[in-house]
């Protein structure tokens, strides 16, 4: 229902209005449930790429430093500093200050940094204010192209970060694998790194497997995803006419931030040995898993003109010689789908063998 | 113990909850200490957002009043948890309103206290949800200015509703249709590319920001 058509209009709630907020501000609040330190990433990149968007006079060449510590530093009341609402519009000068903020980077305490030193910025200044070991993300302006790093440990380790992802340039499928690779053996290899709270397996000596699992691998990889991509919006579970996606890559338009490109969507699946139940899972039932996931992969990528679609298949089987895609390659190719996949084991020992074998 | 003592227990706890996540959330967001019009205003915005998210909401019936929402019941929770110690109260002063003087305060955690019993609740998926949900009305609040969440409520859907005078009764769940705030939020989500279909946060965040370029525009 319309606010229009309830006579809403007359007290400005008119969708002509609202559409210009939802172009402001789209893709805030989608980072909601993620982890706070990948908040704050997807937070300050908001930040940032409204600064350089709108920095009307240019951006000074002098570069800030975004800590999470929403509270300031220590001994806050003694320094001069400002409180700022709606940091992530873009029209607040950061450049040249520390800026505290906390998940979604919109509320900031500022204090100015006279006459800027790298070497005194990570060093005093960090022990003076207390901020040993507090996450930070450098903006660096005196670069062209500007950087961001990600110190996740603070800045006292400096030689410790991430380079963010700022460009706004296609995101390929390599680089996509790069960051599954890198959540697999993080959060998904063997039990030891997974999440107490979301086992995948239901009986690790029977190889039984949840029947959540496709679900529980999905939550890793969008957190992965965000933090790779912090400039865009990780979607889970779609739905359109064709079925529900798992995981999307979206990123607004730096112009108009409501208009969206896709850059990748990832269907998963899972292929098992077992069910929960412990019933036999048979290779016809596998093979036709993951046919549905190609068709489905395609499929959605067509509806939603996404720039490409990938198969994900997470191998939780015993058997770790048996092909997986020999029956889809021809398929997936013709509808350039791309496939790949990622072993899950029922244990450390399992994957040190296979690791020794080459199978992996 | 009858369902009825059952019932009114589980929403007593739920009340208390809030306060604690709203104060959990604050400090989060960089908002702690919360002044107490500051505390009433977001406990009202969450109520007026919770059918966005398929939330309870927990004041549905309150006095509209010229200074914006004072919720009677959600003092009595906070005066009671700053009694239990979870709940620190500092800055007590007399404030004159129209309605006369009124104690104020602003609040904190006691996160001594306070942490074991959020940990504790977030272990129930019901408690769970209430507190992402609690904790993203906060952060989307935490981007206006801290006079402006104060004025929130005067360009607000429904507490601005110009049909519910000052002094009237203004209902959340009036007639089981949805509040104006929420509906207004949701329809957010029609407004976006078609294919995308946004979440409840989002709605939440965008709705809190119309409400802030509103009051901007008033200024």
């Amino acid at each position: 229902m319309s606010p229009d058509s309830e006579g809403f209009s007359s007290a400005g709630w008119n969708d002509e209005d609202m559409r210009r907020t939802v172009q402001r501000n789209y893709g805030l609040g989608s980072d909601s449930s993620l982890p706070n330190h990948v908040r704050f990433l997807v937070g300050v990149a908001r930040v940032i790429r409204n600064r350089v968007q709108r920095a009307d006079a240019g951006l000074l060449a002098i570069p800030a430093v975004f800590f999470l510590q929403p509270s300031g530093p220590c001994g806050l009341e003694t320094l001069e500093h400002e409180v700022v609402p709606m940091l992530d519009n873009g029209l607040t000068q950061v450049e040249g200050r520390l800026i505290f903020v906390g998940p979604v980077a919109a509320r900031a305490i500022m204090i100015d940094v006279e006459n800027w030193s790298d070497a005194e910025v990570f060093g005093p200044t960090v022990q003076h204010l207390g901020l040993a070991g507090v996450p930070a993300v450098l903006f660096e302006t005196r670069t062209d192209p500007v950087e961001a790093r990600f110190y996740t440990k603070g800045l006292d380790e400096p030689d410790t970060f991430d380079l963010l992802r700022l460009s706004q340039s296609a995101i390929t499928m390599d680089e996509v694998f790069e960051i599954v690779d890198r959540v697999h053996l993080n959060s998904l290899v063997v039990p030891t790194v997974q999440s107490p709270d979301a086992k995948l397996w239901q009986h690790l000596a029977k190889k039984r497997v949840s029947k959540h699992a496709e679900r529980r691998i999905q939550w890793p990889l969008r957190v992965g995803l965000s933090a790779a991509f912090p400039m865009c919006v990780i979607r889970e579970e779609q739905s359109q006419a064709t079925g529900r996606i798992d995981l999307e890559i979206e990123e607004s338009d730096p112009v108009d931030p409501s208009q969206v490109v896709r850059h990748a969507l990832l269907e998963l699946k899972v292929i098992r040995s077992f069910w929960e139940s412990g019933e036999a899972v048979s290779d016809k039932q596998n093979a036709n898993h993951i046919a549905e996931g190609v068709v489905q992969a395609a499929m959605y990528r067509d509806e939603r003109n996404t720039r490409a679609a990938a198969l994900c298949c997470f191998d939780m089987r015993s058997d770790l010689g048996q092909d997986c895609f020999s029956h889809v390659r021809t398929k997936a190719k013709r509808t350039r789908v791309v496939l790949r996949r990622w072993h899950i084991f029922a244990s450390a020992k399992e994957y040190r063998e296979a690791l020794d074998a080459g199978t992996v | 113990m009858t369902d009825s003592s059952d019932t009114y227990e589980a929403l007593n706890t739920q009340r208390k909850l809030r306060v604690v996540s709203i104060l959990t959330a604050a400090g989060k967001a960089g908002l702690e200490p919360l002044g107490l019009k500051r505390m009433h205003t977001i406990a009202y915005m969450a109520d007026a957002l919770a059918p966005v998210w398929d939330m309870q909401i927990l004041d549905a019936q309150l006095l509209k009043q010229a200074g914006g929402p004072m919720s009677p019941t959600l003092q009595r929770d906070i005066d009671r948890l700053v009694g239990m110690g979870v709940v620190i109260a500092t800055n007590v002063h007399h404030t004159l309103e129209t309605s006369g003087w009124r104690l104020s305060a602003e609040y904190c955690l006691n996160q001594g206290l306070a942490i074991p019993i959020l940990n504790a609740a977030l272990g129930f998926d019901e408690h769970a949800a209430m507190y992402q949900f609690v904790e993203e009305v906060v952060f989307a609040v935490s981007a206006m200015s801290l006079e402006a969440i104060e004025r929130a409520t005067e360009s607000d859907a429904a507490y601005a509703d110009p049909l519910v005078d000052v002094g009237g009764l203004l209902d959340l769940v009036a007639k089981d249709e949805t509040n104006k705030t929420a509906r207004i939020a949701r329809h957010f989500g029609d407004l976006v590319t078609p294919g995308i279909r946004i979440t409840d946060a989002e709605m939440t965040h965008l709705y809190v920001r119309h409400l802030f370029r509103r009051l901007q525009n008033v200024a």
